[in-house]
């Protein structure tokens, strides 16, 4: 489908105060950029060089020198300056801030960023009608940060809650990602040469050590595929999980779901964890050993 | 075609951001290039041309040009509205947005705050935005589009109809909230305030109305929905524990008594429901001894995967 002439204008128009503050700045970056092709660029760069001021003499025209891929702007006219965010976008960095905010262990940046928000807010009528929840910050995230800026390796005391056991991990942490409300740390875990990710708030204790790279890897554990039932009152679990089924499908009132999923402690746990509602249908050894710990567990009741 | 088309809103918003006064349609279509035809087709392309421009967020102001006689009105924008000032921020304010952007991207919302860091590069002085970040956000694929259009929604306060739980609403959007990685909307669905997930949409979502069609209650308050604070009651358990496991429920309450095989583990938790949940995660290794209604609810769901 063609792009529609206000979505060109806007790119346009936003392109100049870039290339203006950016000068001799190749046409190939510019379409990384701005997420469309080096020769739709060339084509925005030629159109806009047609665009100005009423009057239209070449002293009221856009000017921009364009050779050899590479662009600077001579006469912006009166787009000098990056146009306002618009909401939406204003909405987008004001959420990030108030993350960075709610990870930040550093009093004078907190101050920082609650001043730039409330200039923010100041100027778009929508930030403070759109928030984010963004969860604790967990105790080791200052250590789990530095040890990512500065390359360096930390040893952990992390409770794993499938293995329900606790036990000190050599991790080369590479990022800290929140998702549904919490934060991990992805890391390479020296010891078993694995990307494993673990739960920030998990970790009790943290210290930061001197590690020489060697990237090794390793393929994960056993998958399989599994067919799963969930009942409709457990809905939200089709939501939050997404990621791990391949396929979701409503039928008689019940959710089948399919996903690849590495068997073991984790599925049986979870399985167990929101029964009844769910169901392992296949393989039936999954379903046998999820069945086998229901009456283990039963018995404590017996 | 289109290319005219791109030029002449180049060429009216530049037209309209460089003049002092308010300029009239006649005014327009005689300086501004690319308004040709008969009068009633320029009048058309500059009514189409507007609202497409108001719609990318650009405020066209509407005035008379003379106050004393409200005769013919003019348009006019204001670089105040349509372009950051020079000295909005400071280049550590630069560095903290550009970080800010950063945490989104490997978010669906990236394409949002991509094209918000190319203007945060573009302010005098910025410093390079590569990689400046420690966290970021991974959400759960979402609906960008939707998102879009709700917040739009929410900031010009449009009326928005989608279809819900089954049934078609129009809604007056007030706020959205991202929890846990999932977006909700607030808004009053019949005189009523209620809260929708995004993702639970059965439709998509049209705007059907003008800007400005209604008020905000005085009083809202997007931080006083959706509030994961709990319940405020709190009740305790006592539950046996075999011994060396469940850690993370002994992280959180008090061992009582220790033997050989259980320990006696005394725990605060606000409901049922999800506290079971939670001990199930434990299986075989932890026995509710009270209240009682926990330790039927336990039996109860138990004896559900035990029959197979």
């Amino acid at each position: 489908m063609a792009e529609s002439a206000i979505s060109r204008a806007a790119r346009a128009m936003d392109l100049i105060p870039y290339v203006l503050e950016n000068a001799g700045v190749k046409t190939g970056d510019l379409a990384s950029k701005f997420g469309v092709t080096e020769k739709q660029i060339v084509k925005d760069l030629e159109l806009i060089f047609m665009c100005g001021l009423p009057g239209y003499t070449p002293y009221e025209l856009i000017d921009i020198a364009f050779a050899d891929g590479i662009v600077s702007v001579i006469d912006p006219q009166v787009l000098d300056r990056p146009r306002k965010f618009s909401e939406t976008e204003a909405v987008i960095i004001n959420l990030g801030l108030i993350l960075l905010q709610s990870a930040s262990g550093n009093t004078e940046t907190t101050e920082k960023l609650t001043s730039l928000i409330s200039k923010l807010t100041g100027l778009f009528n929508s930030l403070k009608l759109v928030a984010i929840d963004v969860g604790a910050r967990p105790a080791m995230f200052d250590q789990i940060s530095d040890a990512i800026n500065l390359g360096k390796g930390i040893r952990i005391k992390y409770l794993a809650l499938s293995k329900d056991q606790v036990s000190i991990r050599n991790l080369l942490p590479s990022r800290i990602v929140n998702r549904n409300g919490f934060f991990y740390v992805q890391a390479q875990d020296i010891d078993l040469h694995s990307e494993r990710v673990f739960r920030c708030d998990l970790i009790s204790e943290c210290e930061i050590f001197e590690y020489e790279t060697t990237s090794q890897k390793q393929s994960p554990e056993g998958i399989s595929v599994i067919n799963f039932e969930i009942e409709t009152v457990s809905k939200l679990l089709t939501e939050r999980y997404k990621q791990i089924f391949s396929s979701i499908t409503l039928k008689d009132g019940v959710y089948r779901a399919t996903g690849s999923i590495s068997s073991g402690e984790w599925l049986h746990r979870w399985v167990l964890s929101n029964s009844p509602t769910v169901r392992v249908i296949e393989p039936q050894e999954i379903a046998d050993q999820v069945l086998y710990r229901a009456r283990e567990a039963m018995k404590n009741y017996l | 075609m289109s290319a005219e088309k791109t030029e002449r809103l180049i060429n009216l918003t530049l037209g309209l951001l460089s003049s002092k006064r308010f300029l009239t349609k006649s005014e327009i279509f005689r300086n501004i290039a690319g308004y040709s035809g008969s009068a009633e087709t320029m009048e058309r392309m500059f009514e189409r041309d507007k609202d497409e421009l108001r719609g990318l967020g650009i405020n066209i102001v509407v005035g008379t040009l003379d106050p004393l006689f409200q005769d013919e009105s003019g348009y006019l924008i204001s670089s105040a509205d349509f372009q950051f000032q020079p000295d909005d921020f400071t280049k550590e304010e630069l560095l903290l947005m550009t970080m800010a952007g950063n945490v989104w991207r490997e978010s669906a919302l990236a394409e949002i705050s991509q094209t918000a860091l190319l203007k945060v590069a573009s302010f005098d002085g910025a410093s390079g935005y590569e990689k400046v970040s420690a966290s970021m956000i991974s959400d759960n694929d979402f609906n960008l589009e939707q998102f879009k259009l709700v917040i739009e929604a929410i900031s010009a306060r449009k009326l928005i109809t989608f279809k819900y739980n089954e049934r078609v609403r129009q809604v007056r959007p007030y706020g959205a909230k991202n929890i846990k990685g999932d977006w909700y909307l607030v808004g009053e669905d019949s005189n009523q305030i209620k809260v929708f997930k995004l993702r639970r949409f059965e439709s998509v979502v049209d705007m059907t109305s003008e800007m400005d069609s209604f008020d905000l209650p005085v009083d809202f308050k997007i931080d006083d929905y959706l509030n994961d604070k709990g319940p405020e009651t709190q009740r305790t358990a006592i539950l046996e524990v075999r011994t060396g496991k469940a850690n993370a429920l002994r992280n959180r309450g008090t061992v009582l008594n220790e033997s050989s095989e259980w320990d006696e583990l005394q725990i605060n938790f606000a409901e049922s429901e999800a506290f079971s949940k939670e001990l199930l995660w434990f299986a075989e290794d932890i026995k509710v001894i009270s209240p009682d209604d926990l330790r039927e609810l336990m039996i109860f769901k138990l004896r559900k995967s035990a029959n197979g």
